[in-house]
């Protein structure tokens, strides 16, 4: 006996495009009622197209350098916040000290926050794609602009590398103090040592923007994250 | 007029200005004017995470108004043709309103659940090549080649309408009527070649993201799997066209 598949089929796949359907028109960003209804309307049938949108959405979104980065500076803190509590509890942090550290933080916020804007401005599809080579036609003007954009295009990817290697080695400085700090705690060491560390420790921030390590810190910086 | 302005005044414009032009990409012709003129931006695009969710939905209306247009001129071609010219591979036609449905249905619904088909295949190859890809980046690209298929198909089909029409109207041999009708039939498949390069191209542009060591052999590997699901898509589309059509007229009457 023949079994006829293909109602049930239908039916089953028509079930699933509605499912998508009603996700898609929970999840979708407010747009205009006809186009909405139309993607609604394609979804249904061609639901194995939308699948890909609803599943991807939550991932998409370019994160991933930005988590890696925050995350380095979330450990950075932690170990900075480790440090102060033992030198508050060795020999008393001044006022003066304590608004320095947090004008550390501050800079590096203000760091990482502008070390994002330059990513998300050189992931632009009409930064991140193969360079325009100018063709022999092209006019001398037109050639001209072209190199020269080129040319600050490639500036300014160095100029978040520069930013990066800042930051990093200002991270690696610090996480070597605090380990410092840790072990002339532990070692018995002099209050004067102790002073002389915290110094060193709260003039980071006047030095952010001059890097402090060698690419050996900054390496080890990554590798150690 | 380019022809009448200003060569300095030219000289002077940024290159952006004469390289990418302004286009809306929220309308559907704006997306058809992107394909033509600037289908390098529209691959960086295909690229960008931010953008694919909206490129996927509008790719796909595109594609779908383009085919249902086609198979509209091609369904009235066969109504106005004698019976004895339309191709053997029609089987069951005739001028009720049946077999003109599932044929006008055939060709838009067969020619996009083909391509959903072979996504999976597609993106398979991908990973096997090793190329650094989403599914609905899979599923942009593989679109953004349907609706450059459409586009082409557009652009042929006033061509075709005026040759076929006018062999109708001069009662031209029904050989021949039937000759220029089974071209009509494969026309969406001439157009996919236009397709198949941009989807090709497309591809071959994601071979950035393997390993440098490595791209020289791995884009070889990826040209094949390219080449190779193209292969397999044309296999299946006239299949799944054919298929509907026989159970559409099935039950359509």
């Amino acid at each position: 006996m023949s079994m006829n598949l293909l109602g049930p089929t239908l039916v089953l796949y028509l079930l699933v495009g509605l499912g998508v359907a009603v996700a898609l028109y929970l999840s979708d960003p407010p747009r205009p009622s006809g186009e909405r209804w139309l993607r609604l309307a394609t979804a249904v049938p061609f639901w194995p197209f939308y699948l890909p949108i609803l599943l991807a959405r939550p991932t998409s979104l370019p994160t991933a350098p930005e988590d890696d980065l925050a995350r380095t500076l979330a450990v950075v803190e932690r170990e900075l916040d480790a440090a102060q509590a033992t030198l508050e509890e060795w020999i008393g942090i001044p006022e003066e000290q304590q608004q320095r550290l947090e004008k550390l933080r501050e800079a590096w916020a203000a760091q990482t926050e502008r070390l994002r804007e330059m990513d998300r401005l050189l992931a632009r599809p009409e930064y991140a794609g193969v360079e325009d080579q100018p063709s022999p036609s092209t006019a001398p003007r037109v050639r001209q602009s072209l190199t020269a954009r080129q040319q600050n295009l490639e500036r300014l990817r160095q100029v978040r590398q520069q930013a990066e290697a800042d930051l990093l080695a200002s991270l690696a400085w610090v996480r070597e103090l605090a380990s410092r700090i840790h072990l002339a705690r532990f070692t018995d060491a002099s209050e004067a040592r102790a002073e002389e560390l915290l110094a060193a420790l709260a003039s980071i921030v006047e030095t952010l923007t001059a890097p402090h390590g060698s690419p050996e810190q900054v390496y080890a910086i990554k590798k150690a994250e | 007029m380019l022809t009448q302005t200003n060569p300095a005044a030219l000289d002077a414009l940024p290159y952006a200005e004469l390289a990418a032009p302004p286009v809306n990409e929220h309308s559907l012709l704006g997306l058809v004017e992107l394909l033509l003129k600037a289908p390098a931006q529209l691959d960086a695009w295909t690229r960008d995470s931010s953008r694919q969710a909206e490129l996927v939905p509008r790719l796909l209306t595109l594609a779908l108004t383009s085919f249902a247009v086609f198979s509209l001129v091609l369904v009235l071609l066969f109504h106005a043709a004698k019976p004895e010219a339309v191709p053997f591979i029609l089987e069951h036609w005739s001028r009720s309103a049946g077999p003109a449905l599932a044929l006008g249905l055939a060709y838009p619904v067969g020619l996009v659940a083909a391509t959903g088909i072979c996504l999976p295949t597609f993106y398979f190859f991908g990973l096997l090549a090793g190329v650094r890809i989403s599914v609905l980046q899979v599923t942009t690209h593989v679109l953004k080649g349907k609706a450059a298929t459409a586009v082409l198909l557009l652009g042929l089909t006033p061509i075709y309408l005026c040759i076929t029409l006018g062999m109708l109207i001069f009662h031209a041999d029904d050989m021949a009527v039937s000759a220029v009708l089974t071209t009509g039939l494969a026309l969406p498949f001439l157009a996919g070649l236009w397709g198949v390069r941009s989807i090709y191209i497309g591809f071959l542009g994601l071979a950035d993201t393997l390993p440098p060591e490595r791209r020289c052999r791995r884009t070889c590997f990826l040209r094949r799997l390219t080449v190779a699901w193209a292969t397999v898509y044309t296999i299946v589309t006239p299949v799944m066209i054919w298929s509907l059509y026989q159970n559409l007229v099935a039950r359509l009457g």
